[in-house]
């Protein structure tokens, strides 16, 4: 349990190092909800780079790396630590080391059968130093290299798995929503009121209590962080937009881009976050090109790794034949990174800038357009396939069996609630945008990857869905919260 | 229409106000909404359905491990000697101990990298159990139903690519690398 305490302890410091440069920006309670999260996904990110350029594995190498970069980003751009941010810090983790000793005593986790591969994978990794043939053979497609990597952690020091990973990843979330929703209430023109601060925690405590939430989360999977990683995501586009901060713009990318490593699927299922980055006309748009093409080169490079190393054992590739088409979708983002780059230059160049920004603003339109395009096609071509995947997520939440009636129910009234009785509230379409293509996409993979509808109390499908679920009951506490268009506090804020 | 209500109508601070007033009564209703789901939640999850699909795990006091592997059907069982291996004979060839275990031989399966099975039940007399603990070491995951011996890896392997699991009379299982499994397995380990 010790090394898990300072494994969580350590994750959490580096996470602190890697966000308190924006911290003015975007505050100290945001940095100490994510900086758990974020901290693990810096070092696991650090390893996978030392693997790929065939250093050998070591979990002490990877973090030296991603404190080296850490630390050289605070000593460039960094401000020394203010007395409320040590204070918020010092509170943060320890709570968090004291959960993280509660929940691994208690172990109040799913074990999945799927993790027997993931400490395979783990094993194989401290045992060789880099990835293997076994490894390849099998796995290396098919199982994101997120978990392995966490779990040599406790495998290198002889315990079984990160027993509190998961709960951890849930307290992180339920601290997040709240974080997020306070301060869509705080830059409103109401700022005393009760009730904006209520609700978000409401909101949260709703979330985390609803049981097909909870479930498919504390499986020892990397569901729970990648929905963390998309609420982060949508809230910073969010603010990003609304605040016409650059720093919540990096910080978004920052969550988006380790997606990749989450969730073999991400390559596909969270490009929708990058195409709302890139339609966020209050930021530059040099920045804009650069950072999003930074990220879809990084995501493109991983992907080309993966088929690089798979690709000459394909014929014993057989646990694989769902995501090796994700794997060759997933090359796609390198094409994007590179038009993007193209952009840049020809934005610095003086060339196209207008169309290069107009085409940036209808993306989001054209991304909707083609998906709707895409999923009238399927159900007019395939009914029955495409109406049985519709009646899979919709019986989710509609069965006592599943534990998703009470959040069916809650996100039933509360959207139409806000999207009806509420103004329009700027700006949040960067929410609801990748919310709906994640929807919609998860529809689009399910009936093409599995050829048929994968629902039910096991299916992949239905713990995927789990992801979304955070950011669609933000997107109903933001509309909820939110200060409708020409709000005088608003204007005066995203003006200074 | 009364005077008082066009002028109210036509002064923002008026509009501002009575917005600000329906929004109250909006989220108020919203958190109505919010402690109402949170109470079904709760209930659902202390009083499941009795046909419930998926279920909220109980606290397992650090066995929960353990208890689902050792509950578990042929292939998690196959797991756990595994983890029993894995350290000591890392790319060696493995030789089952029963027919059932043959979990090893499915390519799909990620044990070793040259794995290869035979069903076979050795068995060990007390000397050469006693031999064998010579060079015993303590197995990390060895703890629970299974008693595991594994050898040292400071201890000779001459014929490092073979593992063989064999049993004692008491039912104690030990994994032993080839070099030093009995005279009498030479044949098992030689590939028969």
């Amino acid at each position: 349990m010790a090394i898990e305490l300072i494994s969580v302890a350590f994750f959490f410091m580096l996470g602190w190092l890697c966000l308190r440069i924006f911290g003015p920006a975007i505050g100290y309670a945001f940095i100490a909800s994510v900086s758990l999260p974020i901290g693990i996904a810096a070092w696991v990110v650090s390893c996978l780079m030392l693997i790929a350029v065939r250093v050998p594995f070591n979990p002490v190498a990877g973090a030296l790396l991603a404190v080296t970069i850490a630390v050289s980003c605070n000593l460039r751009w960094g401000n020394r630590p203010e007395r409320r941010e040590w204070a918020c810090h010092i509170i943060a983790i320890v709570l968090i080391v004291a959960s993280a000793a509660v929940l691994a005593y208690f172990e109040w986790t799913v074990f999945n059968p799927d993790m027997h591969w993931t400490l395979y994978m783990s094993d194989n990794l401290i045992d060789h130093g880099f990835i293997d043939d076994a490894m390849r053979r099998t796995q290396l497609g098919a199982d994101p290299m997120y978990l392995p990597i966490l779990s040599t952690i406790p495998r290198w020091f002889g315990g079984t798995y990160f027993v509190s990973f998961s709960p951890l990843m849930i307290i992180c979330t339920a601290a997040l929503f709240a974080v997020l929703g306070i301060r869509v209430g705080k830059t409103s023109d109401n700022q005393s009121s009760p009730l904006r601060f209520w609700l978000p925690i409401l909101g949260a405590v709703a979330l985390v209590s609803s049981g097909f939430y909870a479930i498919n989360a504390l499986q020892t999977k990397t569901h729970v962080a990648y929905a963390l990683h998309m609420l982060a995501a949508s809230g910073a586009l969010y603010f990003a937009s609304r605040e016409r901060s650059t720093a919540w713009f990096t910080v978004a990318l920052m969550f988006i881009a380790p997606m990749v490593v989450c969730r073999l699927e991400a390559g596909v299922a969270a490009l929708p976050f990058l195409i709302v980055a890139l339609a966020i006309q209050h930021i530059p748009l040099k920045i804009r090109l650069l950072g999003v093409a930074a990220v879809a080169l990084a995501w493109g490079f991983s992907y080309f790794y993966l088929i690089g190393s798979i690709i000459y054992l394909d014929g014993t590739f057989d646990r694989g034949f769902v995501s090796k088409r994700l794997l060759f979708m997933g090359m796609l983002s390198a094409a994007l990174g590179s038009g993007l780059l193209l952009a840049a230059m020809a934005n610095r160049l003086g060339i196209l800038t207008v169309w290069i920004e107009r085409l940036a603003s209808w993306l989001p339109g054209l991304m909707i357009g083609t998906l709707v395009t895409l999923l009238t096609a399927h159900a007019v071509i395939w009914p029955e396939t495409f109406f049985r995947s519709i009646h899979g997520i919709f019986s989710t939440f509609a069965s006592p069996r599943m534990h998703g009636t009470g959040y069916g129910f809650l996100t039933l009234t509360l959207l139409p609630l806000s999207l009806i009785l509420r103004p329009l509230i700027p700006s949040a379409w960067t929410v609801m945008v990748p919310t709906m293509s994640y929807l919609a996409m998860l529809i689009l993979i399910d009936f093409h990857l599995e050829g048929f509808p994968h629902w039910g109390p096991t299916g992949a499908i239905t713990r995927i869905i789990s992801h979304v679920l955070p950011v669609l009951l933000f997107y109903a506490v933001l509309r909820l919260n939110a200060p409708p268009a020409g709000s005088t506090a608003v204007t005066a804020r995203a003006a200074s | 229409m009364p005077m008082r209500q066009l002028d109210k109508r036509n002064d923002p601070t008026a509009q501002l106000a009575g917005s600000s007033n329906r929004a109250k009564i909006i989220q108020s209703m919203a958190i109505v909404l919010l402690i109402a789901a949170t109470a079904s939640n709760i209930h659902d999850l202390v009083h499941p359905p009795k046909d419930a699909a998926i279920s909220l795990p109980q606290a397992a006091y650090r066995s929960g491990y353990i208890a689902y592997v050792e509950q578990t059907e042929i292939k998690e069982y196959d797991f756990y000697i595994y983890e029993a291996l894995r350290r000591h004979f890392t790319g060696a060839r493995l030789i089952g101990f029963d027919a059932k275990n043959t979990a090893f031989g499915d390519r799909s399966y990620g044990g070793f990298s040259s794995e290869f099975v035979i069903s076979y039940d050795p068995t060990i007399t007390d000397d050469e159990a006693r031999e064998l603990r010579r060079h015993e070491v303590a197995s990390r995951p060895s703890n629970g139903a299974i008693a595991a011996v594994v050898i040292a890896v400071s201890a000779p392997l001459e014929k490092k690519t073979t593992a063989i699991v064999l049993r004692s009379k008491d039912g104690t299982r030990y994994f032993v690398s080839g070099g030093l499994a009995p005279p009498r397995y030479s044949g098992i380990v030689n590939g028969n």
